[in-house]
């Protein structure tokens, strides 16, 4: 098939970009949010309705990851180092902890039984979440910094100067 | 962003108007006006292309001065 000339110039090209990369972010933030409603919402009873969602995410999710390490690239404000990675783990360990207590507490009552099987549920969650992070974000920084050595030491003009 | 003065100045050198130049270049208008007002910083690749069409040196078009 032949293929269509780009009719943007750059500075639209750029928009365009702009404009793509907001929507991603969007959908991805809107499907994360989606989740967490319909995992609080319906419980334990809803994984056959948020399969979709969850592949989605994961596929946008893996794609970005791995697309990064890729081209060397991390972040755009933070370092890539230990204590940010432990910050990063204990985020996402904060936010699974308060969906499973969520979770728990919606499905049982509110009594004070299921008050402390919320937070015994959060807490456990919690935790098994920032080791789950902290281990994949460690393996990603090792990859990150293995590539952009790769990448930084393997360019044209170092190798024709040896 | 400082606005670009000798692009303006070069196209009326050249009784060019916005649009003429755009489509000397091959961009659109909106951005031939965005790089005169200084919200655009074009590539290199452009720069040379505007200089080309308008018969200045990059220097002379694109080099602001320290002050």
């Amino acid at each position: 098939m032949k293929k269509r000339k780009n009719k943007l110039d750059e500075m639209q090209e750029q928009k365009m970009l702009h404009i793509e990369s907001r929507g991603c972010w969007i959908a991805f933030i809107g499907l994360m949010a989606v989740i967490a409603a319909q995992l609080v919402y319906y419980g334990r009873d809803c994984g056959n309705q948020i399969i979709g969602e969850t592949i989605v995410f994961l596929c946008m999710g893996c794609y970005i990851v791995f697309e990064c390490v890729r081209n060397g690239v991390w972040d755009r404000k933070f370092e890539p180092n230990l204590k940010v990675n432990i910050c990063a783990s204990l985020i996402a360990a904060v936010a699974a902890g308060v969906l499973k207590f969520l979770i728990v507490y919606r499905e049982r009552g509110t009594d004070d039984v299921s008050l402390n099987a919320g937070i015994a549920a959060g807490s456990v969650s919690g935790i098994n979440t920032f080791i789950l992070c902290f281990v994949l974000l460690s393996i990603m920084l090792v990859a990150y910094r293995w590539r952009k050595n790769r990448l930084e030491n393997g360019l044209p003009d170092e190798q024709e100067d040896k | 962003m400082a606005r670009n003065i000798p692009i303006k100045v070069a196209r009326a050198e050249k009784d060019m108007t916005q649009k003429a130049l755009a489509e000397a270049v091959g961009i659109s208008r909106q951005t031939m006006n965005a790089i005169e007002q200084g919200e655009y910083n074009p590539t290199i690749k452009l720069c040379r292309s505007i200089c080309r069409v308008l018969g200045k040196s990059l220097d002379e078009l694109f080099w602001e001065d320290e002050e």
